[in-house]
Parts: structure tokens; sequence; C-alpha cells
């Protein structure tokens, strides 16, 4: 209907005036660089992923899986499926993304699987999930500013989200931390969902408050200093979300949230003091943290030694339990992935071949969790641990990329948070077990168990996708030799 | 905006490269000694193999050895380990048990006894690639069977020690205490026995001596005389303006007029007190008297001459001597802290006026008693020292290590410890030691060695002070004088007042002279 170039500009215009049911988009033909890029790439990661599944199954049972068939549909057809999503819905979008994340994804399931075949269903079960929910974000929000119009609807849910776990009868307590609401059978870990929430707010209201809260506009004596009046609900806010977090024990996501806002308001502002003072205040309150919460104690005794709190460690070998030290055994699980680790190696012993404490059977320390990356660490060594590292920062770069390009200070925004969040999660748990920072248990995205990661995390990339597909260049852009769109070109100058 | 964008991506690059330092730190550079930890599950399956290398002695005489179980039930120890020189070398070797773990030799190198990834012989092995092969390794020591079994025939059952050391390098040859234990219970496969031995060893014996911890390097004893070696090495060493010291001999003709500050001459007067120092007794009308000149009152062994000294050298120049030579440490032998003790010699705050040991302190330190404690060790070194120039050679027990294979993964070299005092000083103490052996009549080691060997000693005779009194006898030295090659240390603790060192310790020292050494004659007193 618009000639045989299609201004995607336009149509997507006239398409919010529709009702949503009509809303659905047509299929462009037509040759699609970046998708072919894609779908090479995806097609590499599955051969990987069958490979390593295969293996796998000939070093535990010395035989090929008998339904190695059914494995690779499945696989082709959760890869395949958000290809044609992207095919369809962003075709311009960045096209590292997805395959990165499907092999970080299968890599993990394969992992899972040789550990506690139960959760490896469920695991494939919620990528499903995932991949749906990804289709449909992209198929939902088909613009960014879609999101920036509904922030407050968003931020209310945000905030429910993150409250529920506090409600008696759906919440539920799983190892000293509040984290988990449980509807029926289904349980589910509504802050991962809520980071994405809050990435949206946050990049909503700083883009709109961003000349505000960097120019000085207030006067105090004879001197202009910046209005911090509209920080004032945001930053209630944000100490209202890290009290909840917190009082539900989930430091580590009390962090990332934190890390979020102060990345946030530092890019969008570029006023150093409220950098300075994030890290003041993150300061005063791990030291509050520390003596308050238990937890958060055990946590950096281990950090520091976690060898001193092994069950087998010389003072902890006392004959009675009573005599022994509350701390004991408390640095078994980080002194375990280090054996791991160091048994590992570089080349790794190889899938299939490492070995894990059990007991009847039952794998211990959260192998599939919470030490997903040290179980990595042994079977695929030095070379898989940090292939896995670089994996994530190619995800970084690609969102920071994405960021870079898009096409207004929201996008710009909410790209970064994005990516600050994916990122830092990432940063957190391998440095945890690492034992570079504190050891939390927050999932290694994509790869540990745990559905509410796996489905928010695509939902998350879906945004990233859609994003990148605002921020590429359009066809007339192209047609018309600017390669940079005039936004981009004052962006640099800033 | 962009530019701070840039920066974001700048610290996670940091974060993520932090990460994976830290993974080459942790799966490269610790890798082999987290894959070997004990406590690595995956050597659960390893500890029931328990294979160990062997201790050897220096001539190649096995000191411990493990032997495979024939059809081993699964879930149980596959090798035994067995000491075939029983109670002979315990104090040295230590043992290997299953349930109370390692003690000397044993534990010092247990690193190398036990089940580890030895070192890569092919390419692909060492880039990781492939796994490092498993063994374990030999530990070949310094120690001589015969010269052990002949100091554990002298003491013939007595509590004491005998150290017999390499001048040159520190190698001990010998050294055997009493009392001792069979190691071969504390590994046996039965846990009853294991446990019954265990109690065995920690339990004192009328001395308070532990067989868990040798007489030779855990128990300092009051060192008496063999003291005044270190009290001449101070003169000459730290304070040469004492060299030509002479304390007045009252029984020689035309004999220097008594100092005045004698209450009675012949005896040393102590400050802040009313007590005195007398020859082998209590009051002036008992001594013996004696003096001289340092060359004259050594051999034989004035004591009020050496009270005198004492004071006029001070606390803290004693104090630095005896450091020099290695007391108040941890001796630096190849063995772990719980069978050592430091010998110990008081800092001068003790010798203050209020401190713990008063101003008569250095006096009775010069001789080795009240406040001076030494182990055999401790005295070796000592005797090694004057006999090698003053330089204290590091002890050690370990001469090599060996692979299964038979390659040799390390070898021991000499180290200097200390450098205890001036060669001259040295020097000048050697003719001294020698007329305790020659200097007869008088001199305290007379007729304890055969006319005509050349050797150079040192005589002590602790009192210690219990009732009913009983003396430590010491005797040190080193031979052959003139080109030392080895020095000993021997204490035989607790003997009744009538004994000596020369009585009790003096033979000892002859034999193991004559079984290094070769030297002709026959030990008198054997």
């Amino acid at each position: 209907m618009h000639g045989p170039l299609y201004d995607r500009r336009v149509a997507t215009t006239r398409l919010g005036s529709l009702p949503w049911y009509r809303r659905v988009p047509p299929y462009q033909w037509g040759p699609k660089v970046r998708r072919r890029t894609e779908l090479g790439l995806l097609l590499l990661g599955d051969a990987i992923v069958v490979a390593l599944y295969v293996l796998a199954s000939l070093a535990e049972r010395s035989r090929i899986p008998p339904h190695i068939g059914w494995f690779f549909a499945i696989l082709l057809a959760l890869t395949i499926v958000p290809h044609l999503a992207n095919r369809w819905l962003a075709p311009e979008a960045n096209p590292i993304i997805l395959p990165i994340v499907a092999v970080l994804n299968g890599i993990g399931y394969v992992v899972i699987a040789r550990w506690d075949p139960a959760d490896a269903k469920a695991q494939a079960g919620w990528t499903a999930i995932g991949v749906v929910l990804y289709v449909t974000t992209l198929l939902v929000v088909r613009r960014p500013r879609d999101l920036d119009r509904y922030r407050y609807l968003l931020l209310l849910l945000a905030g429910l989200l993150i409250l529920s776990p506090l409600f008696p009868g759906i919440g539920e307590s799983v190892g000293g931390a509040r984290l988990w609401v449980h509807l029926g059978s289904l349980s589910f870990q509504p802050i991962e969902l809520a980071k994405i929430l809050l990435c949206i707010f946050f990049a909503s209201y700083f883009a709109e408050n961003k000349e505000l809260l960097s120019i000085p506009t207030a006067r105090v004596g004879n001197r202009l200093v910046v209005d911090f009046r509209p920080l004032i609900p945001i930053v209630i806010l944000c100490g209202l979300a890290l009290g909840a977090i917190g009082l539900e024990g989930d430091i580590a996501f009390a962090v990332i949230i934190f890390v979020l806002f102060v990345a946030m308001l530092w890019t969008a502002t570029g006023r150093l003091g409220y950098l300075l003072l994030g890290l003041a205040l993150f300061a005063a309150a791990a030291l509050l943290a520390s003596h308050l919460f238990t937890q958060v104690h055990v946590r950096v005794a281990d950090w520091l030694d976690p060898w001193r709190w092994t069950s087998s460690s010389p003072q902890c070998a006392t004959p009675t339990q009573l005599a022994r030290h509350p701390l004991c055994g408390t640095g078994d699980q980080l002194v375990q992935g280090w054996f791991a680790m160091g048994n590992g190696g570089i080349g790794g012993t190889g899938i299939g071949l490492g070995v894990w404490p059990q007991y009847h059977g039952i794998y211990l320390y959260s192998i599939t969790s919470d030490m997903i990356f040290a179980a990595i660490g042994e079977e695929l060594g030095l070379l898989g641990t940090s292939a896995v590292a670089l994996a994530f920062l190619l995800i970084v770069g690609a969102g920071l990329r994405i960021a870079q390009t898009a096409r207004s200070d929201f996008s710009r925004l909410l790209a970064t948070g994005l990516t600050v969040v994916l990122g830092f999660q990432a940063f957190f748990i391998m440095a945890g077990v690492t034992r570079l920072l504190p050891f939390t248990g927050i999932t290694l995205p994509f790869m540990a168990y745990g559905g509410s990661s796996l489905i928010a995390n695509y939902i998350l990339i879906a945004i990233l996708m859609r994003i990148s597909e605002e921020g590429a260049a359009t066809p007339a852009e192209r047609r018309s030799g600017v390669s940079q769109p005039g936004e981009r070109a004052f962006v640099r100058a800033m | 905006m962009s530019r701070r964008i840039r920066w974001i991506g700048v610290v996670l690059i940091l974060c993520f490269g932090l990460v994976i330092v830290q993974l080459v730190n942790i799966q490269f550079r610790k890798a082999n000694a987290l894959a070997d930890n004990p406590n690595n599950p995956r050597n659960l399956t390893v500890r029931y193999d328990n294979d160990r290398g062997e201790i050897l002695a220096a001539n190649g005489e096995p000191l411990a050895i493990s032997t495979p179980i024939s059809n081993p039930k699964p879930g149980s120890y596959e090798y035994t380990r067995s000491y075939p020189q029983g109670p002979l070398f315990a104090g040295i070797t230590g043992y290997a048990s299953l349930i109370y773990g390692t003690a000397g030799i044993e534990f010092e190198y247990n690193n190398d006894l036990r089940v580890h990834t030895q070192p890569a012989q092919t390419f692909l092995q060492a880039i990781g690639i492939d796994p490092r092969p498993k063994g374990t390794d030999s530990v070949i020591l310094t120690v001589e069977p015969a010269l052990q079994q002949v100091a554990a025939n002298a003491l013939a059952g007595r509590d004491g020690a005998v150290v017999v050391e390499n001048v040159h390098t520190g190698a001990i040859l010998a050294m055997y205490s009493n009392p001792t234990y069979d190691p071969n219970q504390l590994a046996s496969p039965d846990a009853v026995t294991e446990a019954a031995a265990y109690k065995a060893i920690n339990t004192p014996d009328a001395n308070h001596f532990s067989p868990a911890v040798p007489v030779a390097t855990g128990e300092p004893l009051a060192p008496g005389s063999t003291f005044k070696v270190v009290t001449t090495a101070a003169v000459y060493n730290l304070d040469p303006s004492l060299a030509n010291y002479v304390w007045p001999n009252p029984s020689q003709p035309g004999a220097p007029p008594c100092p005045p500050n004698a209450t009675v001459c012949g005896c040393t007067a102590l400050p802040d007190t009313n007590k005195t120092i007398c020859n082998d007794a209590d009051t002036a009308s008992l001594a013996s008297p004696c003096g001289g000149t340092i060359a004259e009152m050594l051999p034989p062994s004035c004591d009020p001459g050496y009270a005198s000294l004492g004071l006029k050298l001070g606390g803290a120049t004693l104090y630095e001597q005896a450091s020099l030579l290695g007391y108040n440490h941890d001796p630096p032998i190849d063995l772990p802290k719980n069978m050592l003790n430091p010998s110990v010699f008081p800092t001068p705050a003790e010798f203050a006026p209020s401190g713990r040991w008063g101003l008569p302190g250095p006096a009775y330190a010069a001789f080795g008693q009240e406040s001076v404690t030494t182990t055999a060790l401790q005295n070796a070194m000592t005797a090694a020292a004057i006999a090698d120039g003053g330089t204290v050679m590091t002890p050690h027990l370990m001469s090599e290590i060996r692979d299964s294979q038979g390659n040799v993964v390390e070898t021991y070299k000499p180290t200097v410890y200390k450098q205890a005092m001036s060669p001259q000083a040295a020097a000048q103490i050697v003719p001294l030691m020698q007329a305790v052996a020659t200097a007869c009549p008088g001199a305290t080691a007379c007729g304890v060695f055969p006319p005509g060997w050349d050797v150079a000693v040192k005589t002590g005779t602790a009192q210690t002070g219990l009732n009913p009194p009983s003396n430590h006898a010491w005797m040190i030295g080193f031979a052959p004088a003139t080109h030392p090659q080895i020095a000993v240390a021997v204490v035989v603790p607790y003997e009744p007042e009538s004994v000596y060192g020369a009585t009790a310790a003096g033979p000892i020292v002859c034999e193991m002279f004559q079984a290094a050494l070769g030297f002709p004659g026959t030990c008198p007193g054997t």
C-alpha cells in the first residue's frame, strides 16, 4: 500500500490508531541480511549444543541418547521460532543476541540435564514459555515508546511484584530469603520481572527529567546549583523498593537495582556527584546490612575465608554438633565450587566426566542453579568458563551498541538499563563463585535452572531487540546515504 | 550520553576481565593444588589408595615402607605402612596413622610421600589437556642407621638424646631420643591398637618426657657448663676487652690478690643478694679452688670465674651471643613444629633488677644454670658452629626426594642459618675445648677418650634443683679437632647427684666419635 519501499515509521504511526487485534503487522518480503547472519549463528549454536548433549551421554552411559532425534527437533524449534519472529517483527534488529542467548541456554540445559534430569525437563518447559513470551513481547511492544506511555502502570505492577512475596498465603521463604510466590503448584520469583519494569520506569522518568537533574537551575545564595527536587520522589521510590527487597533477604537483587538506579541516573544526567553520592550510600548500606542481616554476615565471612568455615576445617572438627561455631559448614558450597573448578583445570574433565558431592543420588550445593558456573568450570575447564564470560560480554556489547543507536533518550536509557541489569546479574554470580565478591544466590542468566529468571530474561532481550530494530537505519535513510540519523550526529557532538 | 554509555561498557569489560583473571588463578595457577587437596571429594576414592613413598636412610636402608594388602575389601585401605627399624627412628620419621594423621618426616614431606600429581611427562600433560600421572615420591634422609644404632645402644634405655651432625653441611647423621615408641603400632590397621599407641606416645614418663616430643629436639634442659662455650664465644666475639680476663685462683702459688668484692676468696659474690657462687660447693670452705685466665678456667670448668665473667659481660651480651647461635627460635630443622621447642636464653629485660631473674641472673646463666635451657639439637649446633669457623649451618634431615621412576625431584642444598661469631673467635675457642679432654689432671673430660684422640669437647653437669638432687649430664664436642667433621651433643637428664657429664654423657660421645670417624682404641667406661 506504500509502494515498493515500505517506510516503517509511517506504518507504525498509522498502526497506533488501530484496535490491538488489527495491529498484527504484515510480513515484509525481501532479503534480510542480518537475519541470515542470525540463522547461520543459530544453527552453529545448535550444532554445539547437540554435540555437547551427545558427548555428555557418551561419557556418562557410553551410548548415544536414544531420543536424540527429538532433542534435535525441539532444539531446532526453540531456536527457529524466535528467529522467524525476528524476521517478521524485527527484521533489522541485532543479529548476534539471539544466537548467543540460544547457545548459553542450550549449554545450561545440557549441564542441568547432567545433574538433575527432573530440573532439565522443567527448564525445557520454561525455555518454551520464554520463547513464546519473547515473540509476544515483540508483537505487543511495537514501538519502545509504547512502554514510555504506561510508565506509572508498569511502576504499580513492579511494586506489586516486589511486595508479593511478603503477602501471607502466596509468599514462601526459601533458604532464609523470602523471594518466592506460590500460585497453585507454580512458584515464581517476581523480582526477576520487576527488574525489567523498574528499568522501564527509571528510563522514562530520567529521560523526562534529565535537563532538570543535570542543569543548575536552583539558586543557593548567589550560586546556581542543580535542583534535586525532581529526584525526591524517585529516590523515595527506589529506597522503598530496596527496603522491600532487603526485607525479603534478596541482597543480590537489591544491589543490582541500586546499581541500575545509579547507573541510569548518571547516564541521563552526567553529574559525577550522583555517582559519588551513590557509592557513599552503597558503602553505608553495605556496612549496615552486614550488621543487620545474619545472611550478609555469613556471606562476607565465607567470602573472606571459606576454607575456615568448611565442615572439615580443623576448628569445625569438634566431636559434638553443639560445640561447633555457627558458621561451620557455610563455606562448603564455595569450596566445593573451587575444588570442581580446580579439578577442571584448563581443558576441563570433559562434559559428563565431572564429580560432585551427592547424598543418596541428589547432588548437593545447588549445582544446577547457584553453582552452575562451577559445574561448567569442571567439565568444560577454563576454556569453557571464559567462553561463557566472553559470551555475556558480547551480549553487553551488543546491548550498549543498541543504546548508542537508539532514537530517543527513553530508548537509549532503557537499553542501557536492561544491559546493565543483565550484565551485572551475570557478573555478580560469576564473581560470587570465583570469590571476587561475596557469594549471592542469584541466577546466571539463561544458564542456571530457574523459570522466572529464564522467562524474564527472554522478555528483556525482546525489548532490546525492539529498540535495536527501531534504531536501525531505515531503507529511506540508507537510500539517501545518511547512514547516521541526525539525532545520532547530535549525540556524537555532545 | 553516548560517552557515558561507553564508560558503562568499559566498567563491564573490566568486571568480566576480572572474572577471567580470577578464573585463570583458580583453574590454572591453583588448579593442581585444588585438585590434590585431600578434602576434595574427588580424592576420596584416592584416599583408600593410601600408597605412600618410602623413607630411606642415607645408605638406602628403608625406614618406612608401604606394602599393598592382597585382595583389599572395597572401601578399605589398600596399603599398610610399616617401619622396619621399629622404635629406632621414631623421633625422626614420625608415623603415618590412618586416624591420627602424620608426624615427623611423614608430616613434613607429606605432599611428596602421598599419592599426588607428578610433573608432566608429555607435551599434552604440560599444557593441561591430558591428566598428569599420579604417584608417590621417596624421601632420602641424611641419617646413618649404624650411628643411630650405636646411639640407641649407648643410651641403654636411659632417657636422653644423642645428636650427631655434619659440621660443614648441617646434615643430621644420627638423632636418637629416649623415650621412643614403635611407629608400626600407630600405622596398625587395627584401630584399638592405634588408639592405645597414640595415647601411650602422648603420656609423659617419670621425667615428664612424652615419646611424641623427642628429647633431642623438643625438650630444652639446663645446659650446665656446656653453656660456658657460649659465654666464652661472647667474650671473644662480642667483648674482646675481656679476653685477657683473669679470675684469681687462691690455691696457686703467687696468686693475685682476691678481688675486693669477693666475700670469701675464690667465690663470686652476687649483686642484690648475699649468695655466693663457689666451685662445686655451696660454701668456700668446701669448694675446690679454681681460676686463672679463660684458657685456664674452661678445662676444669671454673664456676665462680665464669659467674664473674657473666656479670662483667652482662645479660644483654650473653643474650645476643645465644641468639646468634639459634637460641629463642624454633630450630630450623625440617621437622613439624609440634616436635620442636626453642632453646631459651632470657631477654635482657629479665635481668633487670625487677626482672624475673634479677641482677644475679647473668652470673648463673654464664655457666648454664637457673634461667637457660637448651635442647641437644641446639647444643650440637653450638659445637658445630665453633668447629665450622663460627657458621651455624641449618640442620636438616632430608637429603633428596625422588619420584616413583627414581628421578631426583629435589636435592637439599646446605644453607647457612646464622653467622654466630667471627672465625677468629671460633678458632680461639677450639684449643680451649681440646684442653678439656687433654689438660690432665684437672680438666673435666680427663680419661674420657683414649689417649691421642684429636677431639674438642665440653662437659656439663646441670643441677636440676629437684629433691632428691639430680643432674643433667651433658657433653658436646666435635672431632677431629684440627679438621672437624662431625659435632656431637649428648644429654642424659635426671641422673643421680653422683653422676657427672663426663661419667654419663662422656662415654656416649666417645662411642659416637669412634663409630663415625673410626678412631682407634676402646672407649674407657664401656
